[in-house]
């Protein structure tokens, strides 16, 4: 009787145990998701002023005002990740710059995507005597989907 | 004992069996009850962290892009009222660029170049547009409208699908390859419902009740905002904020019975706005 109690206990017991590690797996992918698009957005971020300081100004202006975005590539190689980087020519003197980072996992499926826009223009450098890419005085930053 | 050749239990053998019995059950069942309430505490506050990171995530997507400027006019300051648990401001939903040139007041923006994760709504939302300044680009900045009608059923010059805006037509011709940011004014902030406290986002433009998206909050010091200028010191001035300090502190019920007090979790983050001006 008591050996029989005592094992109905442990798999109740058991179970329980079991429902608390399935809850703590279900907070720690929870936690890892918000990491991954944490990841993802960060390095899109950063890209963004990577392209800011890499690109050229004469390249930019043989745009097409309106024409299909250029593609920057992928830039730096960085592993686990996949970027794309565009440049497109809305105006004259202005360019949407859009940077989109995938968190990828090892057999290369989709993690998390972070993507982040910068409007910017070129202005005179009289250091260097050309045209540098700057973002515009009011609301450069923007959050893509 | 011996009785007809079979062997029974002695009154002592079955009154030390049940105590044994007793004893072992007694301290199952201790192990049964300490191992409910660990989990029912564990569920509890691995809920209540959870919440309370999504409610970060919330409030920092909602507050990242926004933008200040001091000694700027309207439509550059996008924060509208500053409380210490609330605060309204323009919430950015999508952004676009025009894909043709169109009559007063009409805009038209290709589905490719939409970024948004919802359409925009007729007499809930507002577009700010770009408007490049003339003649030097330091003249440039943005204009705000209400949008009147939506069609999403448009395309752009070849074909491409697209979404046409109308505004009123009293801001002119918007060019081709404008900037386009869609917003809506929205209202973060702590209320009580049904004796608790809960942290809340509702439309302002819309006129929406308030709809919880945390709770309950801790009575006291639930959910606090601390506004910070340029030099990192405290302000109450909407135009020179610069970051947002959102401290929330989520309570739920305590089920492990080592403490009376209710089980509390905080999280402080700071938001800088991405879009202030220096």
């Amino acid at each position: 009787m008591a050996l029989a109690l005592a094992l109905f206990a442990l798999i109740i017991v058991g179970g329980m145990v079991s429902g608390n590690f399935l809850m703590g797996l279900l907070e720690q992918r929870s936690g890892r998701n918000i990491l991954l698009v944490t990841e993802a957005s960060e390095l899109a971020q950063g890209e963004l002023w990577q392209i800011v300081s890499e690109v050229s100004g004469p390249g930019l202006v043989a745009l097409p005002v309106g024409g299909a975005p250029l593609d920057l590539g992928p830039g730096t190689p960085r592993p686990g990740f996949w970027l794309q980087r565009k440049v497109v020519r809305l105006a004259d003197n202005l360019f949407l710059i859009q940077s989109r980072a995938t968190r990828l996992d090892g057999a290369g499926a989709q993690l998390a995507t972070g993507a982040v826009g910068l409007l910017t223009h070129l202005v005179p450098d009289s250091a260097s005597a050309s045209q540098v890419l700057l973002p515009i005085g009011q609301r450069a930053w923007v959050q893509l989907y | 004992m011996i009785l007809g050749g079979r062997r029974g239990f002695t009154l002592a053998e079955t009154l030390l069996a049940m105590v044994l019995l007793l004893m072992v059950s007694g301290s199952v069942y201790r192990v049964l009850l300490s191992t409910v309430r660990l989990t029912r505490s564990q569920t509890e506050h691995i809920a209540l962290q959870s919440n309370v990171r999504g409610a970060a995530l919330v409030a920092g997507n909602e507050l990242r892009e926004l933008s200040t400027a001091a000694g700027g006019n309207g439509a550059q300051n996008d924060l509208l009222s500053l409380g210490p648990n609330a605060i309204s401001y323009r919430a950015m939903r999508g952004f676009g660029y025009t894909c043709q040139t169109l009559g007063p007041g009409l805009l038209r923006i290709s589905r490719s170049a939409f970024f948004a994760y919802r359409d925009p709504q007729p007499g809930r939302d507002s577009a700010l547009l770009y408007v490049s300044g003339m003649p030097t680009p330091a003249d440039s900045g943005w204009i705000t409208a209400g949008i009147i009608a939506l069609s999403s059923s448009s395309t752009c010059g070849g074909g491409e699908p697209a979404i046409s805006l109308t505004l009123p037509a009293g801001i002119g011709t918007v060019p081709s390859g404008t900037p386009v940011r869609i917003y809506e004014a929205m209202e973060l902030a702590a209320y009580q419902a049904d004796g608790q406290w809960w942290l809340g986002l509702r439309s302002l433009s819309s006129g929406e009740a308030i709809q919880p998206i945390f709770g309950p909050l801790a009575t006291t010091e639930g959910f606090r905002l601390a506004y910070s200028d340029a030099a990192q010191m405290a302000t109450v001035v909407p135009s020179l904020v610069k970051s947002i300090s959102v401290t929330i502190r989520g309570t739920g019920v305590n089920y492990d019975n080592s403490s009376a007090a209710p089980l509390s979790e905080v999280l402080s983050t700071q938001i800088a706005l991405k879009n202030a001006q220096y």
